[in-house]
C-alpha cells in the first residue's frame, strides 16, 4: 500500500519536515505576541547565522556541540518511516521501533548539551530532562505498541492499511492522547518545558549561541514535528480520506496535530518531574495497560 | 535502507555547510573562556560535578520496565497467531511489573522532594 | 580575485542577516528601578521584541534604575558575556526608556559596529589583563552609542574580580575569581589532579577552578556541592537581592540572602494594583506560564495609567485562579499559592485585603528546597528590599 521512493526522496524529507517546523514555530511566536510575529523564526535564524559563538570556560565542546548535532540529526532520522500520503522514505519491518530509538537519542542528546557547557543552569537542566524521560517514556512505548498491536505489525505501511475501516484513534483513544503528552515531552515543549525554562535561565539552553543555538533549537522543533507527524499513521488512518489526495491529507492531518500541540502547550504552567512522576507511574502507565489489553482482546476475538 | 544512509549523509552535509557559512557570515571569532552565566558572578568551581540525582530509585524500576519492552515489540507479532495464551502471560507479566511500582509508590520511592 | 569576490558578497549577507536580527533584551534591574523596568517591558511589548534569559540568548543588555559602585561588577560580568551583536543601554527612570531603547534596533543592526563590538567580546575574555587595559577598550566601545547616555553606557567594563565573599560556607575558598589576577588560593584543587593544564597561567585547572569539593548532604551522604549564586542579573528576579546557595544536585543545602546596591532613598514602589499585578506576573512567568504572565503585565501597565478595566482584571484573575495545573504546581512550594491568591484578591478589590505579607526569613524559606521551588518562593515572596535588608 506504501510506495518507497527513490533514493532523492530522502532528500525532500527534510525539507518537507523543515517548512513544517518553520510554520509550527511561526505560529508560536503569533500566539506569543501577535500576528506581527509571523516571520520571527525565520530572523530569528538570522540573527543566529551572524551571532557570535562562544565556548565557556573547560566546556566539553566535543559533548556539548555534538549533544545538538546529534538533536537535529535524530529529529529527522525519526522522520524516516513517516509516509507521506502514499510516499514514504524507508518501509522498515521495525518501523515503529526505528521511530522509538531516534527519539530515544534526544536523552542523550539533551543531557549532553546541559553538561557539556561547564554550567550550573546547563547541568541542572540536563538532569530534569533525564527525570522527564523516565516519566513520559513508558507511557510513550505502551501507546506506540497499542498502535502494533491493533495492526499485528511493527511495520508503519500495515498500521496505516490496518486502519482502512476505522481510524485507530477511535478506539485506542487513551493511547492517541498519551502519545501526544508524550510527544510535547520527548520535544521537551511546554509543558514539560522543565530543561530549557527560566527559572534557570534558559536550563540546557542557557549558554549557547549562534551556529549552536540554531542547530539545537531547530533539532528541537523538527522533533516536535516528527513525533506530531508520526501520531497521523499511527492513530489518525495516515493519508485515507475522502476526495483529497493522500498526501494533502497526510499534511493536513499533520498540520491539525501540530497546531494543536502549539495552541494547547500555552495553557498552562510548566510540569516539574516531582510532581509528574506519580501521575506518570500511577495513573498513565496502568492506563496504557488497560488499553493494550482492551486492545490485544479484541485482536484475538 | 538507501534512505537511511542518504539522509543521514545528506544531515552530514547540511551540518557541514552550516557550520561553513556561518564561519564566512559570523561578526566574529567564537569567544572562548567565557565564564558560564550565575547572575553576574564569577563561577567558585566547575560545574561538571558528581550531581546528586535523587530520583535514582526511579531509574531501576524504569530499568525493569524497558527490558520488558524488549519481549512487548516482538510479542505484537505474534498475539494474533498465539491467541488468548499470549495475552494471557504478557499481562500476568506486566501486573507482576506494576505491583512492583504500585508498592514503589507506598514506600514513596516516586516523591522526592 | 574569486576570493575577495566572495569574501564581499559574504559581507553583503553578512549585513542582510544582521538587519533581520530580532531584538533579545536581557534586563538587569536595579535597585530603586522598578519604573524603570516597568517602562522597558512596556517598550519591549511595543515593539513585538521578547526578552533573554540568559547572556548568550541577549543581544542588549538593558540596565533599568540607578547602578552603584557595588552592583556594577555584576552587570560588567553579564555584559562581557554576551556575544556579538550587541548593544547596551542604561535607562535610568520611567522617562528616559523611550529615548534610550528606539535607537538599539538601529544600533544593533549596523555591521561595522558590531564587528568592533565582536573584536571586544574577544579581547576581554580569556585574558589575564589588568583592569586598566579593559577600561581603555570601554572607552572605545562607548562610540557604538548613539545617544547622549553615551557617558552612563560604557561598554566594556571590567571583568568583575570578586565579589559575594560575604558568607563564609566553603572552608577553603573566597567566592568567585581572582583568577585574573594569577593568585591561586583554592586549597581543595590539588586532590583532584589529573586535568589537563590550561596554558592561560601556571594554574593546574582551567580558569584557575577547583573541581567541585564534597559535603554532607540534607540525606546525610556525602556529595559534591556547587555554589551558585542567585542574582543580582537574573531575568524575573527581585532588584538587588543576591542569594548565595550551595547546591548538592538540584537541592539547595545551604543559603545566604543579602541586598546589594539599594541606594538608600528607594521609594520607587508601584502603586498597589499594579504592585500585585507585577508581582503576579513575576511569579507565573517563574512557574512557566509566559502567557498568564504577560497578560498580567498588559494588565500593570494600564492600571498605572489609569486606564484598568474591571471585566479583564476579574477575567484575568478567575483564569489564574482556576488553573489546576498552576495549583497542583505551586501546591506545598513554601506557601506561594495562598501568597498568588491573595495577591488576586487585592487585584480584584482594587485594596488590600490583607494586609502586606509578613517579611519572611527568606534563607531558611529556601534551605532544603529544590531549585526550581526556590525559584518560585523567592517570586511569591517578592521581597521588598528593605524588608530583607532588615532581616539579614
Amino acid at each position: 500500500m506504501l510506495e518507497v521512493t527513490p533514493w532523492w526522496g530522502a532528500l525532500l524529507l527534510p525539507v518537507v519536515l523543515a517548512l513544517f517546523a518553520i510554520a509550527a514555530a511561526s505560529f508560536d511566536s503569533v500566539l506569543a505576541t501577535g500576528r506581527g510575529a509571523v516571520a520571527e523564526p525565520l530572523r530569528a535564524t538570522a540573527g543566529l547565522l551572524v551571532q557570535q559563538r562562544r565556548r565557556t570556560l573547560a566546556a566539553d565542546s566535543l559533548l556539548w556541540r555534538g549533544g545538538a548535532v546529534a538533536l537535529l540529526v535524530a529529529g529527522i532520522m525519526a522522520a524516516l518511516v513517516i509516509p507521506l500520503g502514499s510516499w514514504v522514505v524507508s518501509d522498515f519491518s521495525v518501523g515503529v521501533v526505528w521511530f522509538n530509538t531516534m527519539e530515544v537519542v534526544a536523552w542523550a542528546a539533551v543531557w549532553l548539551v546541559g553538561w557539556g557547557a561547564n554550567s550550573a543552569f546547563g547541568l541542572i537542566g540536563g538532569y530534569r530532562f533525564i527525570a522527564q524521560g523516565l516519566a513520559y517514556e513508558l507511557p510513550h512505548m505502551f501507546a506506540l505498541i497499542t498502535a502494533a498491536l491493533g495492526a499485528g505489525s511493527l511495520r508503519v505501511a500495515d498500521i496505516v492499511a490496518a486502519q482502512h475501516d476505522l481510524w485507530f484513534v477511535v478506539w485506542m483513544p487513551v493511547a492517541f492522547a498519551v502519545y501526544l503528552m508524550s510527544v510535547l515531552g520527548m520535544a521537551f515543549f511546554r509543558p514539560f518545558d522543565h530543561a530549557v525554562s527560566g527559572d534557570a535561565a534558559g536550563g540546557v539552553l542557557a549558554e549557547l549561541s549562534g551556529v549552536d543555538r540554531l542547530v539545537f533549537v531547530a533539532g528541537r522543533w523538527l522533533l516536535l514535528t516528527s513525533g506530531a507527524a508520526m501520531a497521523v499513521p499511527l492513530f489518525l488512518g495516515g493519508g485515507q480520506g475522502p476526495l483529497l489526495p493522500g498526501w494533502l491529507w497526510s499534511v493536513l492531518k499533520t498540520a491539525a496535530v501540530l497546531g494543536f500541540l502549539v495552541w494547547v502547550s500555552r495553557r498552562g504552567p510548566t510540569v516539574r518531574m516531582e510532581r509528574f512522576h506519580e501521575i506518570a507511574w500511577i495513573v498513565l502507565i496502568p492506563a496504557t495497560l488497560v488499553q493494550a489489553l482492551v486492545v490485544s482482546i479484541v485482536v484475538i476475538w | 535502507m538507501i534512505g537511511a544512509v542518504v539522509l543521514l549523509t545528506a544531515l552530514a552535509g547540511v551540518v557541514a555547510a552550516l557550520l561553513g557559512l556561518t564561519t564566512l557570515l559570523r561578526l566574529g571569532r567564537t569567544i572562548t573562556e567565557v565564564r558560564p552565566f550565575l547572575s553576574g558572578h564569577q563561577p567558585s568551581e566547575h560545574a561538571v560535578s558528581r550531581y546528586h540525582v535523587r530520583w535514582y530509585t526511579i531509574t531501576m524500576i524504569f530499568l525493569a520496565f524497558d527490558m520488558e519492552m524488549v519481549f512487548m515489540y516482538p510479542w505484537t507479532l505474534v498475539v494474533a497467531q498465539m491467541g488468548t495464551p499470549a495475552v494471557v502471560e504478557m499481562f500476568i507479566f506486566l501486573a507482576i511489573l506494576v505491583a512492583g511500582v504500585w508498592y514503589a509508590w507506598r514506600e514513596g520511592a516516586l516523591r522526592w522532594t | 580575485m574569486v576570493r575577495v569576490a566572495g569574501r564581499g558578497a559574504a559581507v553583503d549577507l553578512t549585513s542582510w542577516l544582521l538587519r533581520r536580527t530580532p531584538v533579545r533584551p536581557l534586563i538587569a534591574a536595579m535597585p530603586g528601578g522598578t519604573w524603570a523596568r516597568v517602562a522597558v517591558e512596556q517598550f519591549v511589548r511595543q515593539n513585538g521584541w521578547r526578552l533573554a534569559l540568559s547572556p548568550a540568548e541577549a543581544n542588549v543588555l538593558v540596565v533599568a534604575g540607578p547602578t552603584t559602585a557595588e552592583i556594577s561588577p555584576y552587570v560588567d560580568q553579564v555584559w562581557s558575556s554576551i556575544p556579538a551583536p550587541r548593544v547596551r543601554v542604561h535607562v535610568m527612570d520611567g522617562t528616559d526608556a523611550e529615548r534610550a531603547l528606539s535607537s538599539v534596533a538601529s544600533t544593533l543592526h549596523d555591521v561595522e559596529l558590531q564587528r568592533g563590538e565582536a573584536q571586544l567580546a574577544l579581547r576581554k575574555e580569556g585574558l589575564p589583563q589588568s583592569r586598566h587595559d579593559q577600561h581603555s577598550s570601554a572607552h572605545s566601545c562607548g562610540a557604538a552609542m548613539h545617544d547622549d547616555h553615551a557617558s552612563e553606557m560604557s561598554c566594556g567594563g571590567a571583568m568583575a574580580d570578586e565579589h559575594g565573599g560575604h558568607e563564609d560556607h566553603g572552608e577553603h575558598e573566597e567566592h568567585g575569581g581572582h583568577q585574573h589576577g594569577g593568585r591561586e588560593e583554592h586549597g581543595g584543587s590539588h586532590q583532584h589532579g589529573g586535568h589537563h593544564g590550561h596554558d592561560m597561567s601556571s594554574m593546574e585547572l582551567p580558569g584557575g577552578l577547583s573541581m567541585a569539593d564534597r559535603g554532607a548532604d540534607r540525606d546525610g551522604l556525602t556529595l559534591d556541592q556547587l555554589h551558585v549564586p542567585l542574582g543580582p542579573v537574573l531575568p524575573d528576579w527581585p532588584e538587588g537581592l543576591v542569594v548565595h546557595t550551595v547546591l548538592q544536585g538540584d537541592v539547595i543545602q545551604q543559603a545566604h540572602v543579602e541586598v546589594i546596591g539599594a541606594s538608600p532613598a528607594a521609594h520607587d514602589r508601584l502603586p498597589l494594583v499594579a504592585r500585585r499585578l507585577d508581582s503576579a506576573a513575576r511569579l507565573l512567568s517563574v512557574a512557566g506560564w509566559a502567557d498568564a504572565a504577560a497578560q498580567a503585565r498588559v494588565l500593570r501597565d494600564e492600571a498605572l495609567t489609569e486606564r484598568s478595566n474591571a471585566n479583564d482584571l476579574n477575567r484575568w484573575a478567575r483564569r489564574v485562579r482556576r488553573s489546576r495545573l498552576l495549583r497542583w504546581s505551586l501546591r506545598g512550594i513554601g506557601g506561594a499559592l495562598p501568597r498568588l491568591h491573595h495577591w488576586l484578591d487585592d487585584i480584584v478589590a482594587g485594596r488590600d485585603t490583607a494586609g502586606e505579607p509578613a517579611a519572611h526569613e527568606l534563607a531558611a524559606l529556601l534551605t532544603g528546597a529544590e531549585f526550581a521551588a526556590a525559584r518560585l518562593i523567592v517570586a511569591s515572596v517578592d521581597p521588598a528590599t528593605h524588608e530583607v535588608t532588615h532581616h539579614a
